[in-house]
C-alpha cells in the first residue's frame, strides 16, 4: 500500500511537470524588435514582431494581424525632441515580412539638429508584461546602437554621435541582459543542467562539467552568430530536448547499471521514430536520426565502462554544448545584430549566457548541498529517480513534438 | 510482507524512466489543443492552414442568405467541405507556384490586388492626402525596400533600378 501511495505521487508530480511544461515556457519568449534610422528632418523605424506574438492583440477573429499590428504600434510608439512629440507622417504601414513575421512601417516628422529623440515604446508589455524589444538605431552618421525596452524601461533617450565609445559599451551591457533574460527564460537549457547536476558529488566535478558546456556553446554560438554555419533552428530546438532525455536517461542508467538495456530501449524508440519519419516524409532526416542513434549508443555504452563519478561527462557535456549554442544564437540572430557592433554584441551575449548559467547553476547547486543536510537524505535515490523520470519525460515532449511539428 | 511486495531501487528507477517517458510522449496527442498551440478558434486544420470559426461563420450567414428555410446539419458540413476544398486548392496553387508562374492566375492576382489598393484609397485607408496612384507608388516603394533585389546582368548602359517607377 505504502508502495502503491508512492508511486501514485511519482506519477502525480510527473504529471504536473509535464502538464507545465507547454511550449510556452520552453524557448518562446515575448520578443520583438525593430530598425531605426535617424536623419535630420525625419527618423523611419521597421518594427518586427512574431506573427503569433500578434495574436497576442487580437480582440476579433475579423481583424488581419498586419493591421492590428500597425494599430498597435500607433498607439504604443511615440518619440519626443525637445520635449516636443514628433508627428507621424502617415498612418503605420504595414509592409511584407518573411513567414510568420509581421511588419510595419513607422515615419515621424522631426527636426534633430541639435537635441537627440527620446524614443517611448510600450508595445506588448499591456498583454505580455515579460515582453522585451530590441530597437537598432542607426544615426545620420552610420553608428549603430542598441536599446531594450521592457515594461519597467520603456524609454530611451538615443546618445549623440560623439559618444560611440560610450554606445559599444551600452551595446555590451544591452547583450548582456539579452543572454542572462535568453537562458533564464529558456527552460529547456535550465532543465538540461538540471539533468547534469543530478549525480554531480563534487565540487571540482561540477566544475568540469560547467567547463565543458560552456567552451561547447561558445564555440557554436560564435561560429552560427558570425555566419560560418546557419544551423535548422526546427532541428536544433528539438535536438535539445533529446539531449536533456539523454541524459536523464543516463542519470538512471549510472544509478542501476542497466546500461545496455537502456541503449537498447533508446535505440528501439529511436528506430521507430526512423520509421515513421520515413514512412510518413516527416520529422528528422533519416541521417540525423542515424546521428541520433551513434549518439545514444556510444554515450550510454561509453558511460557503462565508467559508473563511478561523472566518467565522461564534461566531454559530452561540451559536445551537448555545442547543440545548446546553437539554440543560445537563434536568440541573436533572430533579433539581428548590426556588423560594427558584432564582436561587442557576441562578448556581451555570451557573457549574459555565462552569468544566467551561474545563476542558476548556484541556484540548484545550494539546492542539491541543502538537500543533502536534511533528514530527506536517505531518500536521494528517489528524488533522483523521480527528477530524472520527470526530465526524461519533458526532454522526449520537446524532443518528439518539436521533430513533427506538434509543439 | 510488505517488504517483500517493494520493488528493488532499481526496478524502480527503471519503472519511474519508463512511466516517464510514457507520460511526456502521451501528453502530446492528450493534451486540449490549446495546449499543443493549436487555434482554439479553427474549425478544421488542412496542412498548415487553419479555417477558423468567424471565416465558417461568415460563409454559413452567406449561405444562408442564398437559402431559403432553415439551414440543416446537412447544410453546415456542406459548408465546411467547400471551405476545406477551397483552402486545398489554393495550397494547391501555392505549392505549384502558379501566381508566378500561370500567366492567367498571375493576371488575376495582380489585377486583385491593384482593384484592392484602389478601393483602400478610395475609402480613405491610407494616407488621405495621396491618390490612388500615389498610394500603389508608396506601397510599391515599401515593397521595394524590403526586398533584396539584385541586378545580375547589365541590360542596358542606362538602368535604372530604383527610381524607375519615378
Amino acid at each position: 500500500m505504502c508502495h502503491l501511495l508512492r508511486l501514485s505521487i511519482s506519477l502525480l508530480l510527473m504529471s504536473t511537470s509535464v502538464l507545465c511544461s507547454m511550449d510556452s515556457i520552453a524557448h518562446n519568449r515575448s520578443q520583438s524588435h525593430s530598425n531605426w534610422i535617424i536623419s535630420d528632418h525625419s527618423i523611419e523605424a521597421i518594427f518586427t514582431a512574431k506573427a503569433i506574438e500578434v495574436t497576442r492583440l487580437q480582440t476579433s477573429m475579423n481583424q488581419s494581424l498586419d493591421i492590428i499590428f500597425a494599430d498597435h504600434l500607433e498607439k504604443t510608439v511615440s518619440i519626443k525632441n525637445d520635449g516636443q512629440a514628433c508627428a507621424l507622417r502617415n498612418d503605420v504601414q504595414p509592409i511584407p515580412a518573411k513567414q510568420g513575421y509581421i511588419q510595419a512601417k513607422l515615419i515621424f516628422n522631426c527636426s534633430l539638429k541639435t537635441e537627440s529623440p527620446l524614443i517611448n515604446i510600450t508595445s506588448f508589455f499591456d498583454s505580455a508584461s515579460s515582453h522585451v524589444h530590441y530597437a537598432h538605431v542607426f544615426t545620420a552618421s552610420q553608428q549603430t546602437q542598441q536599446y531594450l525596452f521592457t515594461e519597467v524601461q520603456t524609454q530611451h533617450q538615443v546618445a549623440n554621435d560623439n559618444k560611440k565609445s560610450g554606445s559599444i559599451l551600452s551595446g555590451i551591457n544591452q547583450y548582456i541582459y539579452i543572454g542572462i533574460d535568453h537562458i533564464i527564460g529558456g527552460a529547456d537549457h535550465i532543465l538540461f543542467l538540471l539533468a547534469l547536476l543530478l549525480l554531480v558529488r563534487r565540487f571540482k566535478d561540477l566544475i568540469w562539467l560547467i567547463t565543458g558546456f560552456t567552451v561547447g556553446h561558445s564555440i557554436t554560438l560564435a561560429i552560427t552568430t558570425i555566419g560560418w554555419v546557419i544551423p535548422d533552428l526546427h532541428i536544433v530546438e528539438a535536438t535539445i530536448g533529446f539531449t536533456i532525455a539523454l541524459v536523464a536517461i543516463d542519470n538512471i542508467a549510472a544509478l542501476t547499471g542497466y546500461h545496455r538495456h537502456l541503449a537498447l530501449f533508446s535505440i528501439i524508440g529511436l528506430m521507430a521514430m526512423a520509421a515513421t519519419n520515413i514512412i510518413l516524409g516527416v520529422g528528422f532526416s533519416s541521417l540525423s536520426m542515424l546521428g541520433l542513434v551513434t549518439l545514444t549508443v556510444a554515450y550510454l555504452l561509453m558511460r557503462s565502462d565508467n559508473e563511478s563519478g561523472i566518467g565522461v561527462r564534461p566531454v559530452m557535456a561540451t559536445g551537448f554544448g555545442l547543440i545548446h549554442g546553437f539554440g543560445f544564437a537563434s536568440a541573436l540572430t533572430e533579433i539581428g545584430i548590426p556588423t560594427d557592433l558584432l564582436w561587442a554584441s557576441l562578448l556581451g551575449f555570451n557573457i549574459g549566457i555565462e552569468l544566467g548559467q551561474l545563476l542558476i547553476i548556484s541556484g540548484l547547486w545550494l539546492i542539491i548541498l541543502g538537500f543533502k543536510h536534511t533528514k530527506y537524505v536517505s531518500h536521494s535515490r528517489l528524488v533522483i529517480d523521480l527528477t530524472s523520470a520527470s526530465l526524461c519525460g519533458l526532454g522526449l515532449y520537446w524532443f518528439v513534438g518539436r521533430s513533427y511539428g506538434i509543439i | 510482507m510488505i517488504s517483500e511486495n517493494k520493488l528493488s531501487p532499481n526496478y524502480r528507477s527503471i519503472a519511474l524512466l519508463f512511466i516517464g517517458s510514457l507520460i511526456g510522449i502521451s501528453s502530446l496527442f492528450l493534451l486540449p489543443n490549446k495546449l499543443l498551440g493549436y487555434d482554439q478558434g479553427a474549425v478544421a486544420q488542412i496542412n498548415n492552414a487553419v479555417i477558423r470559426k468567424d471565416e465558417y461563420d461568415r460563409a454559413i450567414a452567406l449561405f444562408r442568405g442564398d437559402k431559403r428555410g432553415p439551414i440543416t446539419d446537412a447544410d453546415l458540413n456542406l459548408v465546411l467541405r467547400k471551405l476545406i476544398e477551397e483552402e486545398l486548392l489554393v495550397q494547391a496553387a501555392l505549392r505549384n507556384d502558379s501566381p508566378r508562374k500561370d500567366m492567367k492566375i498571375r493576371q488575376r492576382v495582380l489585377q486583385t490586388l491593384l482593384t484592392s489598393i484602389q478601393t483602400r484609397s478610395a475609402a480613405g485607408i491610407g494616407d488621405p492626402s495621396q491618390s490612388a496612384g500615389e498610394d500603389l507608388k508608396f506601397y510599391l516603394n515599401q515593397l521595394r525596400d524590403s526586398a533584396d533585389i539584385q541586378m545580375l546582368k547589365k541590360v542596358s548602359d542606362n538602368i535604372l533600378v530604383t527610381s524607375e517607377i519615378d
